[in-house]
């Protein structure tokens, strides 16, 4: 089952006189569990794609239908509530809330719904990303792969249909990207959710079920939901 | 080590960056304009208005001196012109009255000699101009102007010969002996005490027989070295002069406490000011140091030194401040020049004319000294944000996080909307308490100008002083030959005026109190401490009192007062009157003055004869209930120095017959009405020996007073929530857009707009909450310590709740709203470009 489709997906910049095509018409479906990594050159578009995918950019046209909803067409505020509860991002530069401990930025996307976390689930999550005992610390005390591994865990905590990461571990070393990157494979099978990850390093995307290739706005290579494993 | 010559390329990149902050800096002149502005209007205000009542009390004195000895004996003159603090004493004598100028009647027109030091030094200096000189031969006079109009002289000329009746003060005189002369005018004066007078020359003084020494003639007038001195001084010059019964030294004693008073506001509204204006400029530096420090930062990099950054950060204060303190005082000179000098005189002088360059002060050192305070405030506020830029090294710079370094581990709270604008308040300390303070500030202001406003509001004042909307009094109620002018069938007709609610009388008659010691002897005691009888024997008296109990020095009045009068006078006494006792005439109130407490009347049985009663020889003897002070008086007038006794109307009238009506109070139907005032004047009109104090003409005199002083203090006040709320908007305006990628993270974790704008509202609620309960902490108390020491009538400090709740309801939504219209301004860009732009 496809749980996320996009169909002649485009994003177009007005840059001065010229036009940039970020994307030019992605195709693309992802079917549920999947660990789909995107990769490409800089500036070739991996990275629009995946905002588009999170609801986090708004396309020139094109559909981005997620579970079932064609994103494309909500509101600021329906973008944001889809967010909440069918995404998690996880960033490069981990963006976490400086004035919120880690127990609290791991359960805000839950309290914004206005609902009481799963405790039981929220420890289970801790528990596995390595982050027990760091729970009251700020995210100013902690190390890049704590820090990652908490924004992981705020992606996870609201149990989302997909999880996406943008470059995940960029700023993390080899060894702290090959743990973050285990954990996030574990969660995504232990928890059921389907991983997005973009990523210009092929060794981390060797990790992933299916890798696509993006040059120029367009999926060069791995569209196609058959092909699986290495490009 | 050779010197670089590199100040010209610091000075242009100063410029570039001054040049590159434009908004900044426009902002930073504009609150260096606001300071600059204030502290000279504050400063002009405060010594003009000590101006205005020193020379309030010259005028209306006529002369310049701080204290005076009535009837002064030769030998006290020569002790006092010799004491060390005395800067002169001078000599004058009131020694005729002249009536009239050939056919003109004059009102009352003192004839005085002044000796040269008192006319030199003392006079003169009152005298808007003199022309002629003062009069040398017997026949010489001069007069003011006024006098010379009231005589029908425009025109006045050197030489012109005034014939004049007038008789002389000489205590042995009387009234009959009109005197008809020709005076030669030998000079003319303008002044202000409101008084027709003129001055005769020393040869004519000897003509009349006035003695300095003379009761209410002669006076030493005491000009000191030091216009400020207390009570004990004025104690200690009598008993070192030793004054006889009669005398005592008068003087305002109350002058250092309002010096002080004065000294105290001035320096308060001062910090104010220099703190608002600090906090203002320190914050957009502040602000923007921390902004560009990554500039600052670059700067460095390629060879900057510290000292050459932290003198670019002075050169653009220096430069903020040669546009904002000149425009600052210019702006302050013609307020000073048009709108205050208004108001100070409309304020402080009343009725007294006085031309305005009399009283205001726009002094060069005024000026220099609000530029200077205003310079001082730049350049310190731009300490602290020139350290940081000088200090923070290129590495450090270009990694600054602003105050976000600090924050520490804390409890785990429940991650709710309320949480996080809690701590979004407190995420920069600094930044919050400079929000609470500048608002405290402000808002403090505003509640002591709200009830200085309030001290001033004519008709409160009036409601609260005045009982009644017009008092009519009988002038000849003391007289001999006194004449019962408020008559019942007057009260009839006022009655009968249909928009009258009520006229409610006062009686009242002379009594003869015996002396008893039981009853008065602690009270007379005490009298004879104050420093009204310092002069005084109080065994004499006393024996005088036993001896001649009928003495004018000891007869009190013996006031009928009504059912209305009645409650009033029960009411400020605490409810402590019986009124079927009080009707039945087995209570009465004592009224007594200059004393504290009831000095033990209270219960006593007291003993009078009432020489006008029906029954002149017969002793009454009546219960004292209750002891009330001057201000309780029912009547006008106060009798001799034995309390007055109050009783009811029912008691007076059963003893005496028939009752003299001293005043009548009356109430409208509408107070303020014009046009039921107009009927009760008509029912005395043509009325002379009437005098009438009305709540409608007193409130026509007082609301220009108001109105300017709502418009100074509202302006002040404004001027200081302008500061105030313009840091708030830089504040939240750096703040919002320094958050811009934690907002965009909100909303990518599924944070709704709505939901950030909730919680920027709570934010600006908490602002404009903690504001505004410190505010009520300091500002109640402080307006409350205004009022009391600013309000010039004796009326009850109340807070004005309606305009402070407005007040705080307008800084609640203001703080609500703010936040949310920087956000929407601020932060339109898709979610991915906020956290790109601010990716390092």
């Amino acid at each position: 089952m496809d749980i996320l489709i996009t169909e002649d997906l485009k994003k177009y910049y007005e840059m001065g006189e010229v036009t940039v095509k970020a994307l030019d018409g992605i195709d693309l479906k992802v079917e549920k569990g999947e660990f789909l990594a995107i990769v490409g050159t800089s500036g070739s578009g991996k990275s629009t794609l995946l905002h588009m995918l999170g609801g986090l950019d708004i396309p020139t046209s094109g559909k981005v239908i997620v579970d079932g909803k064609d994103i494309s067409k909500m509101t600021k505020d329906e973008l944001a509530i889809f967010r909440r509860r069918k995404t998690g991002f996880v960033f490069q530069n981990y963006n976490l809330l400086p004035l919120m401990s880690i127990y609290e930025n791991i359960v805000l996307p839950i309290k914004l719904d206005g609902i009481n976390p799963d405790e039981m689930y929220i420890e289970q999550i801790i528990k596995i990303l390595g982050l027990k005992g760091k729970e009251a610390m700020m995210p100013g005390q902690l190390s890049g792969g704590q820090q990652q591994r908490a924004a992981l865990a705020r992606a996870l905590a609201s149990k989302p249909a997909i999880v996406l990461a943008d470059e995940p571990t960029g700023n993390l070393d080899s060894r702290t990207s090959l743990d973050v990157l285990g954990l996030i494979k574990t969660a995504g099978e232990k928890f059921g959710q389907t991983i997005v990850m973009i990523t210009h390093n092929d060794e981390i995307a060797q990790m992933a079920g299916r890798i696509i290739r993006i040059e120029d706005g367009k999926i060069c290579r791995g569209g196609d939901t058959n092909v699986k494993g290495k490009e | 080590m050779l010197k670089v010559k590199n100040e010209g390329v610091v000075n242009d990149i100063a410029k570039t960056t001054y040049k590159a902050n434009k908004k900044r800096n426009l902002l930073t002149i504009f609150a260096v304009f606001l300071t600059t502005f204030l502290i000279a209007v504050i400063f002009a205000v405060g010594i003009s208005y000590w101006n205005i009542v020193t020379e309030r009390n010259i005028r209306i004195q006529g002369m310049k001196y701080d204290i005076e000895l009535p009837e002064p004996r030769d030998d006290q003159i020569e002790k006092i012109k010799e004491m060390d603090n005395v800067k002169y004493a001078g000599i004058l004598v009131k020694c005729a009255i002249v009536e009239k100028y050939k056919d003109i009647l004059l009102d009352k027109t003192r004839l005085y000699w002044a000796d040269e030091t008192c006319f030199k030094n003392q006079a003169l200096p009152a005298m808007e101009y003199l022309r002629g000189s003062y009069p040398k031969k017997e026949n010489e006079i001069m007069f003011s102007i006024k006098t010379l109009k009231d005589m029908g002289i425009e025109k006045p000329e050197i030489g012109m010969k005034l014939p004049v009746s007038y008789f002389t003060l000489e205590q042995t005189s009387d009234d009959e002996d009109i005197i008809e002369k020709e005076f030669i005018l030998c000079g003319w004066y303008l002044e202000y005490s409101g008084n027709n007078r003129g001055y005769i020359s020393k040869d004519f003084y000897k003509t009349t027989g006035v003695k300095p020494t003379d009761l209410t003639q002669g006076s030493l007038k005491i000009t000191l070295k030091s216009p400020l001195f207390f009570e004990k001084d004025l104690i200690k010059m009598q008993k070192d002069i030793g004054i006889d019964s009669n005398q005592l030294i008068e003087g305002d004693t109350d002058i250092i406490i309002n010096f002080l008073k004065m000294a105290a506001g001035l320096i308060f509204m001062l910090i104010m000011v220099f703190t608002s204006g600090y906090l203002f400029i320190y914050n957009i530096f502040y602000i923007s140091v921390t902004k560009d420090i990554r500039y600052y930062g670059q700067l460095k990099t390629v060879g900057m030194t510290s000292v050459q950054l932290k003198r670019m950060v002075y050169k653009q204060a220096v430069w903020n401040s040669l546009a904002g303190i000149p425009t600052g005082l210019c702006l302050a000179f013609v307020v000073i020049k048009t709108i205050v000098a208004r108001i100070l005189i409309i304020v402080s002088l009343g009725y007294i004319e006085m031309p305005v360059n009399n009283i205001i002060v726009l002094k060069l050192w005024i000026f220099i000294l609000a530029g200077g305070f205003a310079f001082l405030t730049s350049i310190i506020s731009c300490k602290k944000p020139a350290d940081i830029a000088g200090e923070c090294s290129p590495v450090e710079a270009m990694r600054y996080i602003g105050t976000l370094k600090n924050i520490k581990r804390h409890k785990i709270g429940n991650g709710s909307l309320y949480t996080m604008a809690f701590r979004n308040m407190f995420r920069d300390k600094k930044q919050a308490v400079v929000i609470f303070i500048s608002f405290t500030i402000s808002v403090s202001i505003f509640l002591v100008v709200n009830v200085v406003i309030r001290a001033n509001d004519s008709k409160y004042i009036l409601n609260e002083v005045s009982n009644c909307d017009i008092d009519i009094l009988n002038e000849t109620t003391l007289d001999d030959d006194r004449e019962q002018i408020l008559t019942d069938e007057k009260i009839s007709e006022i009655k009968k005026i249909t928009s009258v609610e009520s006229v409610r009388k006062v009686t009242s008659a002379k009594t003869v109190v015996p002396y008893d010691e039981d009853v008065y002897g602690d009270y007379y005691k005490e009298l004879y401490k104050t420093r009204y009888y310092a002069g005084q024997s109080y065994e004499d008296d006393m024996e005088l009192y036993k001896q001649d109990p009928a003495h004018g020095f000891f007869t009190p009045r013996f006031i009928g007062i009504d059912d209305y009068g009645f409650e009033m006078l029960n009411k400020s006494l605490g409810d402590v009157l019986d009124k079927e006792s009080f009707d039945n005439g087995e209570i009465a109130v004592a009224i007594k003055f200059f004393t504290e407490g009831d000095s033990g009347m209270t219960g006593k049985i007291t003993h009078f004869y009432l020489p006008e009663g029906l029954e002149p020889d017969k002793e009454y003897c009546i219960k004292i209930a209750a002891v009330g002070d001057g201000q309780m008086n029912p009547a006008h007038f106060a009798g001799g120095t034995t309390p007055d006794l109050v009783v009811s109307e029912k008691y007076a009238k059963k003893l005496l017959g028939e009752t003299f009506t001293e005043r009548i109070c009356i109430n409208y139907k509408e107070s303020y009405s014009e046009e039921t005032e107009e009927e009760v004047k008509s029912v005395f009109s043509g009325e002379k020996r009437i005098s009438i104090d009305s709540k409608l003409e007193s409130y026509n005199l007082m609301k220009g007073a108001e109105m300017q002083i709502k418009i100074l203090g509202g302006s002040i006040g404004l001027i200081m929530a302008v500061l105030a709320l313009l840091n708030y908007f830089n504040m939240m305006a750096a703040g919002v857009q320094n958050r811009s990628r934690e907002f965009a993270t909100l909303e990518s974790i599924g944070m709704t707009v709505k939901q950030i704008k909730k919680m920027l509202r709570l934010e600006g609620i908490g602002y404009a909450v903690i504001s505004v309960i410190a505010s009520m902490v300091i500002g109640l108390p402080l307006s409350y310590i205004v009022f009391t020491n600013t309000t010039r009538y004796l009326i009850k400090f109340s807070i004005p709740w309606i305009n402070n709740l407005f007040l705080f309801t307008v800084i609640i939504v203001l703080c609500m709203t703010v936040p949310v219209i920087i956000y929407k301004k601020t932060q339109d860009t898709s979610i991915i470009e906020r956290l790109k732009c601010n990716e390092n």
